[in-house]
């Protein structure tokens, strides 16, 4: 049938261009016409008429309509540029101000988006769980891993379960090939069904066989790298703690936003035996599981909780409840005991964006104060403007896109801030961001966000409220803005300033604190002390002996001694009675096994009595050295009294105290000193429970380098199979104080910024109130009030609101202060000193901020001020 | 009473001689066949919008048509001040053309 009417679409668009009331006429009429048209000329003709119709309008549109856009725009663009460049201070504070809070909400949003992407690569994410346990007898915890059994039992009775997998942590294993080894502190024993359960991307291997043998394994590819350079790894023999494995499989690396980070996986057949379908109580495993589509979770949950009374497993002196996890909450919520990576805080997460969002939208307040502060400069035009027939809405454009511009150009600046803070983002949350991060789509789509919320949130209040203002006031100049919003105003600045002072007051505490741990001293000298640690596997047959000899025969070293502990490497622990008080039960002590030297070496000092002696056989098996906490836990009056007491340890070691030693922080200063035994170690029989596997020499540090690499060398002349590694001791106890100083770096920045923000704030209340005065000062003038007058008037007013904020801050900051310094043991006492000085600092720097407008105002001709209509 | 334009003109003296038919599709045409003037559409209702605000026309819906789209056509009809203003221009239009005629009569007999 042939076409009656015009092209639908056409008629829409006629439809869309014509003027509201006459649509249904022009349509009507054009259809009709196209009617005469269709019976005159035909269909084609018809439509090109039709169509025509449509484009007639364009040229006249173009002409007139887009024409004078494009000029308004121009001139705006114009305006824009020039306020901008004839106030160059106010432009300045607006855009760095702004700038600055959008780099904290762009470097957040990295933060936050890295944290929220964890484990989103895994296919079928929403079926992939982790089984969990809450263990209770009389003690009670929560638990990443649960016994070997559940793996099995779930994936063989259970039809809701697709594949289970178990995994076993391998604790930092020597792994060996030829002559390359390494200790790998990422690695698990795994059965194949991980690789059904968890994204692996193989390279080379099949994923389907990889782990089903015994003594096989998969590597990541650096790993390969690592043993194999590029030499193909598949079927190649390596030594893990001394077994051997086969090489069957190489998958790509793991991407840092995932929980689970594995650098090796040996096969789970490898150490599978008869007692792991039993062994309920061994929780080392982690179990994996992939569900079936459309499980009802609720009701597995319910069916798992109490799955050992499920088998029958009754054991009354303790509780075990199983729990499901979603895979890609492990990340953020799970904070169980065993996990084996450190998880993020969902806290952190809230706090960093409340923060983030707080700056930026404290910047926009201050922009928006500046704005209407500077109203009257902009009051003529706006005022000319309207007179020459600008509607309401062309002004809010003229001033919505003015910030928009604003807004744009502060991004670009902060695009720069962030380039340049970005070592520090990294720094703080121990991440790897590059700039090509902000590159990514959700970083982008935020981003666009930002600016036009900055330039729609910061335009706003001057767009609306400046364009509604009578045209008679605006020139007369007698608009005046309400006393409600400089109340506003002045609050908005006193709390800006009380989370500055907060701040300052913290990061001084905290750096008095740091200062206070860095100087007192330790009691021991952790300077110039290299320490060579070597695997308790290995000291069975090893005596450390003639490799200390022979160190000690290089002029760098000092001293060297043999240990089972070091000062900030812990220690063993056993129960411990005074014989003749066996009644009472055993006190829990730290124990180190130290040989003949150490106690000289790390200059430890003798309350009473002596330290071990060579000529003293005694001294190998049965003698003591304490620290004084010991005297005191056992109540015992003083050092002297303490000397030839006998002791009794949960190990059966039976021995008496021959010496007392001077306390010392061998833990560091966050804990508190605990009792410390000291006994002879480094004979064979003796070191079975204490391995003295650390060596300690006392470096020149002259030549530091060429030290390291000769003792590098004679170590691999006696030991080529032991793995060469060192620390320094003070090394040790500046990484103990590293999260401090990251607490310390956090305030830092962030009282910085505050500081800064709050003082655009105060700059831009200051110009608002001297404009709002400038009559009055003029008239204070001509009647006699003298510059430092007048500067003191309008200072005074300032002062008393950042006062104000400084009496609400200190009991804030006191409160919460004492509350971190409860995490250490050893504190300084938080005095005026901190408050005192974080305030007379804000308030100098308030009050520079304000004499910048107040000087100038107080200097002006009254003549000028006065005349100002 | 402010002049009207050429336009304004032409277009209520179209409507005049369309009585009863004078609707957009009409008025176009009419105005086509004796004048030179070609007006868009939306010229057209422009002008007609004007003249309505003035008072000079009346606007009235008629029957939907079909050929039309199912749409009414929209009538305008000469008020009482349309009728006037058109007077008064005639006799302007008159007084300024008064002589002309004579004009070129004498042309014609001197020939």
């Amino acid at each position: 049938m042939k076409r009656k009417r015009p092209l639908r679409f056409a008629e829409r668009l006629l439809g869309l261009l014509a003027a509201s009331q006459n649509r249904s006429d022009l349509l009507g009429d054009t259809e009709e016409e196209f009617h005469l048209r269709l019976t005159e000329k035909g269909l084609i003709r018809a439509d090109l008429w039709y169509i025509l119709q449509i484009l007639a309008p364009l040229p006249h549109f173009l002409l007139v309509s887009l024409h004078w856009r494009v000029v308004m725009f121009k001139n705006y663009l114009k305006i824009t540029i020039r306020n901008i460049k004839r106030h160059k201070i106010f432009s300045f504070i607006n855009i760095t101000g702004l700038a600055v809070g959008m780099t904290c909400c762009i470097l957040i949003t990295l933060f936050i988006q890295d944290e929220r992407s964890y484990d989103n690569y895994h296919r079928d994410l929403d079926r992939l769980y982790r089984v969990t346990m809450h263990h209770k007898s009389n003690w009670e915890v929560d638990l990443a891993y649960v016994g070997p059994p559940v793996g099995a039992l779930l994936k063989r009775d259970f039809p809701q379960v697709e594949e289970a997998a178990r995994l076993r942590k391998l604790y930092r294993p020597l792994v060996k090939y030829g002559r390359k080894m390494f200790y790998e502190p990422r690695g698990f024993w795994a059965e194949n069904e991980i690789f059904k359960i968890l994204a692996f991307q193989f390279k080379e291997g099949d994923p389907t066989a990889a782990l089903v043998r015994p003594n096989t394994l998969a590597l990541s590819k650096s790993t390969a790298w690592k043993y194999f350079g590029s030499a193909n790894p598949i079927g190649k023999v390596m030594q893990i703690d001394d077994t051997d494995y086969e090489v069957t499989a190489v998958y790509a690396d793991y991407p840092d936003n995932t929980h689970f980070k594995c650098d090796l996986l040996a096969s789970f057949k490898t150490i599978e035996n008869e007692d792991m379908a039993t062994a309920w109580g061994w929780t080392n495993f982690f179990t994996y599981l992939k569900l079936r589509p459309n499980v009802d979770t609720a009701v597995f949950r319910e069916q798992i909780l109490h799955l050992e009374d499920f088998y029958g497993e009754n054991d009354s002196d303790s509780e075990n409840t199983y729990f499901l996890q979603e895979v890609k909450g492990i990340h953020l919520f799970s904070h169980l005991a065993g996990e084996a990576e450190p998880p993020g805080s969902p806290t952190t997460i809230y706090i960093t964006a409340t923060i983030g969002f707080l700056i930026l939208l404290i910047a926009c307040i201050n922009f928006m104060n500046l704005a209407t502060a500077r109203f009257s400069t902009r009051a003529n035009e706006v005022g000319i403007r309207k007179v020459v027939g600008a509607r309401r809405e062309q002004l809010i454009v003229q001033f919505l896109g003015e910030s928009m511009l604003i807004s744009l150009l502060s991004f670009i600046a902060a695009l720069a801030l962030t380039w340049i803070c970005l070592p520090l983002l990294n720094e703080i949350t121990g991440k790897g961001f590059i700039f090509g991060d902000l590159l990514r789509p959700g970083i982008i789509g935020i981003a666009v966000l930002i600016v036009v919320f900055t330039g729609l949130s910061a335009g706003s209040y001057p767009a609306f409220y400046l364009s509604v203002f009578r045209l008679g006031g605006i020139i007369k100049g007698t608009v005046g803005i309400g006393k409600k919003s400089v109340g506003l105003r002045k609050v908005l600045v006193l709390g800006q300033f009380a989370v500055s002072t907060f701040l300052l007051i913290g990061t001084l505490v905290v750096f008095q604190q740091m200062e206070y741990m860095k100087n007192s001293s330790l009691g021991f000298t952790k300077e110039q002390k290299l320490v060579l640690p070597v695997k308790n596997d290995y000291l069975k047959e090893l005596d450390m002996e003639p490799l200390k000899t022979e160190f000690l025969k290089f002029p760098a070293v000092k001293d060297a001694s043999v240990s089972s502990h070091v000062p900030g490497r812990g220690a063993a622990g056993w129960a411990t009675t005074l014989v003749g008080r066996e009644d009472e039960t055993g006190q829990p002590m730290n124990y180190w096994f130290v040989d003949f030297d150490f106690l000289y070496q790390y200059e430890l000092k003798l309350l009473a009595g002596r330290g071990f002696k060579k000529e003293i056989s005694g001294d190998r098996d049965s003698a003591y050295l304490v620290n004084e906490k010991v005297v005191k836990a056992f109540g015992l009056e003083s050092p002297e009294e303490a000397i030839g007491q006998r002791i009794e340890v949960g190990n059966g070691r039976k021995g008496s105290i021959i010496g007392v030693v001077q306390d010392f922080h061998y833990a560091g200063l966050q804990h508190e000193i605990g009792p410390l035994l000291i006994a002879y170690g480094p004979d064979k029989g003796t070191n079975q429970f204490n391995p003295t596997g650390l060596l300690t020499l006392t470096i020149n540090p002259d030549q530091m380098a060429r030290s390291l690499a000769q003792l590098k060398q004679k170590w691999l002349e006696f030991h080529p199979d032991i793995p060469y590694s060192y620390f320094f001791i003070d090394d040790l106890f500046d990484m103990k104080y590293r999260s401090e100083a990251r607490t310390r770096k956090i305030f830092c920045i962030f009282a910085c910024l505050g500081l800064f923000i709050a003082c655009l704030g105060l700059f831009g209340l200051a110009s608002f109130v001297v404009e709002q005065r400038t009559k009055e000062i003029g008239i204070r003038k001509v009647l006699g009030a003298s510059i430092p007058n007048i500067v003191l008037l309008l200072n005074k007013e300032f002062a008393k609101w950042v006062v104000l904020a400084n009496v609400v801050a200190w009991p804030l900051a006191y409160y919460f202060m004492q509350k971190w310094l409860q995490d250490f043991y050893y504190r300084i006492k938080i005095g005026p000193g901190p408050m005192l000085l974080s305030g007379a600092v804000i308030v100098v720097i308030a009050l520079v901020t304000v004499s910048f407008k107040s000087l100038r105002a107080a200097a002006a001709d009254p003549a000028s001020s006065l005349r100002y209509e | 009473m402010k002049e009207l334009t050429k336009s304004e003109e032409a277009l209520l003296l179209t409507i005049m001689r369309l009585k009863d038919n004078a609707y957009g599709v009409a008025i176009k045409h009419k105005l086509k066949e004796t004048s030179v003037r070609a007006l868009p559409y939306g010229t057209l209702y422009f002008i007609l919008d004007q003249l309505a605000n003035k008072g000079l026309v009346t606007r009235s819906k008629g029957p939907p048509t079909p050929e039309r789209g199912g749409r009414s056509k929209t009538y305008y009809r000469l008020t009482h001040e349309g009728k006037a203003a058109l007077r008064s221009a005639f006799e302007i239009q008159q007084k300024l053309w008064d002589g002309y005629l004579d004009m070129v009569a004498e042309k014609k007999a001197a020939k």
